[in-house]
């Protein structure tokens, strides 16, 4: 049996009718192209596949994406506004944090949530609010020092690249 | 994952006809951090999940009438660590409540999730247990109350009848003098699962000095969250001293009934409930103190 969703994923309405058993990370990177939130583990533990709901940076790999019927979903690809990156994406550019980057988006997403409610945290809970997000390269000293300048306001916002790069075109017949 | 049947309810008596009606082929989805894992990983098949998310009076944390708190089972676990409700009415309620998972799986998992799933090694639930809380539990034929402390029957058991579900918990409201404590070992600070885990309960008599009530309850040490009733009875009505807080951790290591596995050995963990019942029953009369 096929249910109706609808919620608004980086603030554009999404509707679709979909199968229980998809899991929101399936709808946003294989039915709405988002790949910013990266499938890591699959069991809430890496958290890779981070995203906000409703605000709230939640596991999209053990939610279902019909539990996030009504909600407003925030990706990595949402955070920037027209112009510039957030404060912790510029951060990450600015540090070099990031290694193979498959934590990136993850850490991003959960790092500009956790500063939002908690702006000036201690050395101890900054990294207490990142524990949630396994970096497999190790990267972490970096991935510290940049969110630490984002807590000191030591950030220039990053411009966002003025044309966006075109998508390669479909590959024809079977992969 | 398989193909399962969905429905998401907005009355309670719907869910409980649903999760009535299917039988063992139903299943209720709280958080889903333990179930839809289950379903991924471990191939258990649910051809229906009952979600509880649009159940209104699941939800919630409020203090009553009486000066007890009710904390829907639909509370998560970041609702129950950050509540300020919680946090002074029975501290250690919220102290178990943050270290579920991570901050992602908090804002999803849920407190009746952490109870319903029934693992040995919970960390919110001994804290329910120890401060003598009663879930309310509805069901097709009504509503009755139950002890959280004999919900459990074992590992992953709970004594629910069909169509069950849990609504709700009411702790009572704690006597003047008392403090409470929740603390794990673990080798990690984050995302790990408690090899001991002590609930501590501590009502002190006016003098401050006397222990007039405790109440030590244990995780991943048995296979349910017993009190430790021989380290109770050894701190009760007695002075506070270091060699009482020795004597009562030694008597809750010998109340545990722990198993080796890949996290700790039975021996091991015996030793770490003697050390953490002394550190959970002294912060808690420390704060039973600092109460009053």
């Amino acid at each position: 049996m096929d249910y109706p969703l609808q919620l608004t994923v980086n603030g554009v309405g999404v509707k679709r009718i979909i199968e229980p058993q998809v899991r929101l990370l399936d709808l946003l990177r294989e039915d709405l192209g988002l790949t910013g939130a990266k499938e890591g583990c699959g069991t809430g533990d890496c958290g890779a596949c981070t995203v906000l709901i409703d605000g709230s940076p939640q596991h999209s790999c053990l939610t279902l994406a019909v539990e996030a019927e009504g909600a407003a979903v925030t990706t990595v690809e949402g955070l920037a506004s027209d112009e510039k990156l957030n404060a912790v994406q510029s951060a990450f550019v600015a540090a070099g944090a990031t290694q193979c980057g498959i934590c990136t988006p993850g850490f991003v997403v959960m790092a500009s949530a956790y500063l939002r409610d908690n702006p000036t945290p201690t050395d101890h809970e900054l990294r207490m609010g990142i524990a949630g997000n396994l970096c497999r390269c190790t990267g972490y000293e970096t991935i510290v020092t940049a969110l630490h300048s984002v807590i000191d306001g030591k950030v220039e916002l990053i411009d966002v690249a003025p044309e966006p790069q075109e998508l390669a075109p479909e590959p024809e017949g079977e992969l | 994952m398989r193909r399962f049947d969905y429905a998401a309810p907005t009355q309670t008596f719907e869910a409980c006809a649903l999760l009535a009606d299917r039988g063992e082929e139903a299943c209720a989805l709280a958080g889903g951090t333990d179930l839809i894992i289950q379903m991924r990983e471990r191939g258990r098949a649910v051809p229906l999940v009952v979600s509880l998310r649009n159940l209104a009076d699941l939800k919630g944390i409020s203090q009553n009438d009486d000066g007890s708190l009710t904390i829907g089972a639909m509370a998560t676990g970041g609702e129950v660590t950050d509540s300020c409700l919680v946090r002074d009415h029975a501290l250690f309620i919220s102290e178990g409540a943050e270290l579920l998972g991570s901050i992602q799986i908090r804002n999803r998992g849920t407190l009746g999730g952490n109870v319903g799933n029934a693992a040995p090694s919970a960390d919110a639930a001994p804290p329910l247990v120890a401060a003598g809380a009663c879930a309310s539990i509805v069901g097709a034929k009504g509503t009755r109350e139950a002890a959280v402390g004999d919900l459990m029957t074992g590992p992953g058991q709970l004594a629910l009848g069909p169509g069950e579900l849990i609504q709700s918990f009411t702790v009572p409201a704690l006597p003047a003098h008392t403090g409470t404590r929740y603390v794990r070992h673990v080798p990690r600070l984050e995302m790990d699962i408690a090899v001991v885990g002590i609930a501590a309960l501590i009502t002190l008599e006016d003098d401050l000095e006397t222990i007039k009530d405790a109440s030590v309850v244990l995780s991943a040490v048995a296979p349910t969250w017993p009190h430790a009733r021989t380290a109770e009875e050894v701190l009760k009505g007695q002075p506070v001293s270091e060699k009482l807080l020795a004597h009562a951790g030694e008597a809750a290591a010998e109340d545990s009934r722990p198993i080796s596995d890949v996290r700790a050995s039975a021996g091991y963990r015996r030793m770490m409930v003697d050390v953490y019942t002394r550190r959970a029953a002294a912060t808690a009369i420390e704060r039973a103190k600092a109460a009053s």
